[in-house]
């Protein structure tokens, strides 16, 4: 069962609210999902400047699915979205790339493109939405290369580093602009813990040095505990859980204490007097 | 693994003692063995012996669920004997048969399957057709200054066109050499042998040259877009373009289609001009036609129409390949098959297109200006 996880009250008094509060992404009775397919239906959630968010939940509860929807690779199939104050699937081309210079987004494979270097996979975004002169351009990128230890791999090819540089990689190009949102989608997924470990601190690094706010989608539990702030649960179409690493680590919903505390489902039983050895053992 | 069948009770009842592992490579004759007792009609009840059973792995259980299953609808009554522990918790896993619960792909009667056509017909449509307003659209906005990358241009240039001059050239030239000495071959019977040159000339400058650099290129080049811009989206890249506030019309399809435009009627004419010089080579040492005469009948025979006739169809040609390549390529989904066929049907579909098109240019032109 979906939870409200902001309850829309009245017009003037919440836009004031949320002024005050500063929220970069609002939810409301958002569906989303592929064609016809709904995935996940009565999103409400608010996320304000500064915060990193986590959406958690298990292969196929819809994480991706909602961030692609935010970012505005997908279209909202009701309910509304709003990334700092614009529905970014709706808007003409000019108004989303302005938009879109104001968030980062980081790929779960990185999305490298394969035949550029490293260096211009970094320096397209500030080539396309910025004149400044190239030199600046390339310092920018050494200097955040230098943050992910990765300085000196400016001239490589994607196929010819590392999956976890290639993570580190897309994470310098999603950030090149200094976003006020990044969008991570399963940053550490596929990583060994060291590597894994990496990126999350660089993530929890950004996050500080620039005051990004970043909604990071995982299903790692470690990597929740060391970066999220706060944590957006999904499962049976909705959001059932937001609150802190902590709150979720206590709650008594059934599906947020079985995901924290990796309880094994129970798609192994066949179910009683339905097995095999039943229908062998049943009187005809 | 063996088996042996028992009959008691006046061979109305029989027990199968199985000894050994049933297994994937075992499955088959249990299912042998059930499958003749069915066939039994005098036999209503089975009893399945496990006592000697060393092994079961899921082809036997999968066997054992639909075989007991078919044995009681026909009426007879299966038991199981002397389970194992460990075989018993392994039958206890798995689900047992379900009636109508099948993995195989459901079946479309004839007119579902006509509307599914149909339907994807159309879808495909509205794809070609967004692909290329949003073409459009693009090249449009370069006029408010939203220019393609750059050194892009330059760049798809080259590599959509004078990678492919060289295969081009000698195709050309083997063209006109084929032309001129079959046209020089029935011309000479009657002592026309000059017009060769016509030929050649006319026929390189309105068709072949045209329509051959178009099937080469929509060959060569049409594939290698299709297949760079298909790889580009199921890797995400196109999706990361959009996310940066890029437009991939701009960034990417307007490149190519700015290019081709630009290197198709420059390699057409390159390939009018050396399909008639293989021409040349056939009049001078095979009909013994002097050089003067060969090439000022050439140039008489053809007049700036000709030419521009020629050209013409050659810009419809690069538009053709390049929309076609562009949409096969973003329009693609799935994994690495759908590159394959992304770039396949770019290839099919720009050469039909292109052969479409030059009838209805050879029919139009003819009926307007006879």
């Amino acid at each position: 069962m979906p939870v409200e996880t902001d309850n829309p009250t009245d017009g003037a008094d919440q836009a004031t609210d949320e002024d005050a509060r500063d929220v970069l992404v609002r939810c409301e009775n958002l569906v989303c999902g592929y064609g016809d397919t709904a995935i996940l239906e009565d999103i409400n959630c608010q996320i304000e400047r500064g915060e990193i968010v986590a959406l958690l939940g298990g292969s196929g509860s819809g994480k991706s699915t909602l961030l692609k929807t935010m970012v505005g690779l997908l279209p909202p199939m009701a309910g509304t979205i709003e990334v700092l104050g614009r529905d970014p699937y709706r808007l003409e081309d000019d108004e989303r790339s302005k938009l879109m210079r104001r968030i980062g987004m980081m790929f779960q494979h990185g999305a490298l493109f394969g035949s550029d270097t490293v260096y211009e996979n970094i320096a397209l975004p500030a080539q396309e939405h910025t004149d400044l002169p190239e030199p600046v351009i390339r310092e920018m990128v050494r200097q955040k290369l230098s943050l992910v230890g990765l300085e000196g791999l400016e001239n490589r090819l994607p196929s010819d580093i590392s999956g976890g540089q290639q993570k580190r990689v897309a994470l310098v190009r999603a950030s090149i602009l200094d976003p006020d949102i990044v969008f991570a989608d399963e940053p550490s997924a596929g990583l060994d813990p060291i590597v894994a470990a990496g990126v999350d601190h660089v993530l929890r690094q950004f996050q500080s040095l620039f005051n990004m706010t970043m909604i990071v989608v995982t299903h790692e539990l470690e990597s929740v505990k060391v970066l999220a702030d706060r944590v957006l649960m999904l499962s049976d179409g909705g959001i059932i859980a937001n609150g802190t690493v902590d709150e979720l680590y206590d709650s008594e919903d059934k599906a947020v204490h079985d995901f924290f505390h990796r309880q094994a489902p129970d798609f192994l039983e066949a179910g009683e007097g339905n097995s095999v050895l039943a229908a062998l053992e049943r009187q005809s | 693994m063996e088996m042996q069948v028992e009959t008691f009770d006046g061979d109305k009842a029989a027990r199968v003692h199985m000894e050994g592992p049933i297994d994937i490579d075992a499955a088959r004759s249990v299912w042998d063995t059930l499958d003749g007792l069915a066939e039994r009609p005098a036999i209503n009840r089975i009893v399945l012996d496990f006592s000697a059973v060393t092994l079961l792995d899921s082809a036997g259980i999968a066997t054992f669920s639909v075989g007991v299953n078919r044995l009681r609808d026909l009426g007879i009554d299966v038991r199981a004997e002397h389970l194992s522990r460990e075989h018993r918790k392994a039958l206890d896993l798995m689900p047992s048969y379900r009636e109508g619960v099948s993995v195989a792909p459901e079946v479309m009667g004839v007119f579902a399957g006509v509307g599914d056509v149909a339907m994807g017909l159309w879808k495909q449509f509205k794809q070609f057709y967004d692909t290329l307003t949003d073409a459009v659209f693009a090249a449009l906005r370069m006029f408010k200054g939203q220019l393609p990358p750059k050194g892009s241009i330059t760049r798809e240039s080259v590599k959509l066109g004078v990678d492919a001059l060289p295969i081009i050239a000698l195709l050309s030239l083997l063209l006109g050499l084929i032309l001129a000495f079959q046209s020089a071959h029935q011309l000479r019977q009657f002592g026309a042998n000059i017009y060769v040159a016509n030929l050649v000339s006319i026929a390189m400058v309105r068709e072949f040259g045209p329509m051959m650099t178009g099937i080469i290129l929509a060959g060569r080049s049409g594939s290698s877009m299709a297949a760079e811009l298909s790889t580009m989206k199921i890797q995400e890249e196109i999706d990361a373009l959009k996310t940066m506030g890029i437009d991939p019309d701009r960034y990417l399809v307007l490149p190519r289609l700015i290019g081709i435009t630009i290197v198709q009627p420059m390699l057409t004419l390159m390939s009018m001009a050396i399909g008639v010089s293989g021409g040349y080579i056939i009049a001078r040492f095979y009909l013994g036609l002097s050089t003067s005469i060969y090439w000022n009948k050439s140039f008489a025979a053809l007049d700036m129409g000709d030419l521009g006739h020629g050209l013409g169809k050659s810009v419809i040609f690069a538009w053709i390949i390049g929309i076609i390549a562009c949409y096969s390529g973003m329009a693609v989904r799935g994994g690495a098959s759908a590159v394959g066929r992304a770039t396949t049907r770019a290839v099919v579909a720009a050469i039909f297109m292109i052969i479409v098109a030059d009838s209805f240019f050879a029919t139009m032109v003819t009926l307007i200006w006879g």
